[in-house]
């Protein structure tokens, strides 16, 4: 049988570099990274980006990367949704935009037109614009709102950026979440007091379901004890928390485990939150694709914020609360 | 004006003998619909024979995805001419194409990979007979039936596949040639073409006719507003997507006459039967 001559496109077989974004030097590094990819010159990110009418589905399936330089705001402050905004300033910012992976719950697929990943490559301008805003006092900032830094890392080292960024400034924290496994990139690195290294973690019910591509708890465990063994500060975030049948033996077992191979009460915080998200991100997701159960729950909206009724909020939070309150003091658990 | 089949697949071809080739491939019939552009029909599929230049192109799209409105893939299947260092007879997927008049540009988003030639295409008003700077490739259909084609779909599914019939310097190719090339890489086409398909996002959970039928009817017994009825298909659409069971709803007793009260205590059950977790 003659082997087909088609296939569907990988991931990043095409690159979108916008033409002002082309010198510099992360573009160039990306570039090496992917010699066979297809390289096309566009004038703006948002010409393939931002218009109307994509199947963020569709482009899922052969995500591209886009080159891009940012332009102002390079600093947002951050939503009620974001957990920790009960702690002064806090800011998130976007050196890339979408993900490797692809969980079901991720509001990235209701916020942004497409799925392709865009990388931006000014960084200067971002750390200019942190240093300017750290003029006004300290603040938190997190670089991987939308996107897995760590995830990226092997494409383009804004993950490290920031920590040396961050090491450079103490007055700034910063927080970096991520589902990766990897440790080899914080391995060769000096731990700061003021970065936390943060993991999103799920039981593998939900993972294997809901988390397409992401690295099973295991590894997630395994990457955040090894920065815990080199003195990193470690934040553990179960979150989303997801009401799926069976959701109060799963995730007990879940803790237990935690539990058993963690030593929690050496972690900076835990997180947890139950699942919430923009109710407009929402909607338009349910549009676009309907495999997925846990985003067709009769939530409750309140605020602009579609979420679980309030009493299972609180019953999933208390679940969370008492299974948790021996091993960690009760000012580093933070319920959303 | 005839009811359409159920038609989910255009295929737009400038010339008739471009078609030709696919007509017999795929088994089309030609439509008895003497409006609009000439169309072939069958396998789900209609092909319109558009004509030449950007006009007739951008309006054949337009006719078609009114006629048709279930077709959830575009594709435009035609000759093109090339800069010398292409080959005649290659198979060309553009990743960039711009348009002459008004000056306009699109990026497909083009989901298959292989062994088929990149390069930007231009699509022009008039055959064009040298080279320009930074076009592989030239035709005078392509970029309008791209640009029309996303007032309606993704852009994910709309495919533009050329096969280079000249180098621009040639006199225009005979119609038996330009039937060949299209021949003789039909079987490459028909591949692209089913992988491009099995590529697309599909919806697994809609509603069925039948569903929507029995909520219809619901609706109706119980005379909902809009509002109310987009409610009962909004929760009935979440419960399905749930893996529930809709005729969960035929318990709820359907009272023999109706009033606001009754209708809203009636909706008030049935949602809260559908909002069941």
């Amino acid at each position: 049988m003659t082997p087909s001559r088609f296939y569907r496109e990988s991931n990043f077989s095409q690159i979108f570099v916008e033409r002002k974004a082309r010198d510099y030097p992360l573009t160039q590094l990306v570039l090496r990274r992917f010699p066979k990819a297809h390289v096309v010159e566009i004038d703006r990110y948002q010409e393939v980006f931002n218009r109307s009418r994509q199947s963020w589905r569709d482009t899922k399936s052969a995500q591209k990367i886009i080159l891009a330089e940012k332009t102002e705001p390079f600093l947002y402050p951050a939503s009620d949704v974001i957990q920790g905004s009960q702690f002064g300033a806090l800011f998130y910012t976007t050196p890339i935009l979408n993900c490797l992976y692809d969980c079901d719950y991720c509001f990235l697929q209701g916020k942004f037109n497409s799925a392709h990943a865009v990388i931006f490559v000014n960084d200067d301008a971002f750390f200019k614009d942190a240093l300017r805003q750290l003029e006004a006092g300290p603040f938190t900032l997190c670089p991987s709102y939308e996107t897995d830094l760590l995830a990226f890392q092997s494409i383009v080292p804004w993950w490290q950026k920031w920590i040396k960024f961050g090491r450079a400034n103490p007055k700034l924290t910063v927080e970096l979440r991520t589902k990766s496994g990897v440790t080899s990139p914080f391995s060769v690195l000096e731990p700061a007091s003021n970065i936390i290294l943060s993991w999103s973690i799920s039981p593998d019910d939900v993972s294997k379901e809901y988390e397409k591509g992401t690295p099973n708890h295991r590894s997630r465990i395994r990457a955040a004890c090894h920065a815990l063994e080199q003195g990193w500060n470690v934040r553990i975030c179960f979150d989303p928390i997801l009401a799926i049948t069976g959701w109060q033996q799963i995730y007990g077992n879940f803790i237990s485990e935690i539990n058993s191979v963690l030593p929690l009460s050496k972690l900076f915080d835990i997180w947890v939150g139950t699942f919430r998200m923009n109710k407009e991100h929402l909607a338009r997701i349910k549009s676009q694709r309907d495999d997925s159960d846990i985003l067709f729950y009769p939530f409750e909206t309140s605020n602009s914020v579609a979420h679980y009724r309030a009493s299972l909020r609180e019953e999933i939070n208390d679940f969370f609360t008492e299974r948790l309150k021996d091993a960690i003091p009760e000012e580093k658990l933070i319920l959303w | 004006m005839p009811p359409s089949p159920n038609i989910t697949r255009a295929l737009f071809c400038a010339l008739p003998f471009e078609a030709s080739p696919l007509i017999k491939a795929f088994e089309l019939k030609k439509s008895d619909d003497k409006e609009g552009f000439t169309t072939f029909i069958g396998n789900n599929s209609a092909l319109v024979v558009t004509g030449m230049g950007g006009i007739a192109a951008s309006a054949a799209t337009n006719f078609t995805m009114g006629r048709f409105p279930e077709v959830n893939t575009i594709y435009n299947i035609g000759i093109c001419g090339a800069r010398s260092e292409y080959k005649i007879g290659q198979l060309i997927l553009p990743t960039k194409i711009i348009i002459e008049e008004p000056v306009s540009q699109y990026y497909p988003e083009n989901l298959i990979g292989g062994e088929l030639i990149r390069g930007t295409l231009g699509s022009f008003s008039a055959p064009v007979r040298a080279e320009i700077d930074s076009i592989d490739f030239y035709d005078m259909e392509g970029g309008f039936i791209f640009r029309e084609g996303t007032r309606y779909l993704p852009p994910s599914r709309i495919i533009l596949l050329k096969i280079v019939s000249d180098n621009l310097t040639q006199l225009p190719a005979s119609k038996e040639f330009i039937t060949s090339l299209i021949e003789a890489k039909f079987s490459e086409l028909q591949e692209i073409i089913e992988l491009q398909e099995s590529s697309l996002f599909k919806m697994v959970n809609s509603l069925n006719k039948n569903e929507i039928v029995f909520l219809n009817e619901l609706s109706l017994k119980m005379r909902l507003t809009k509002t109310q009825q987009r409610q009962l298909l909004s929760a009935a659409q979440e419960l399905k997507v749930r893996g529930g069971d809709l005729r969960s709803l035929e318990a709820i007793k359907i009272p023999n006459f109706t009033d606001t009260n009754l209708r809203e205590l009636w909706l008030y059950d049935a949602l809260q039967i559908l909002q069941r977790v």
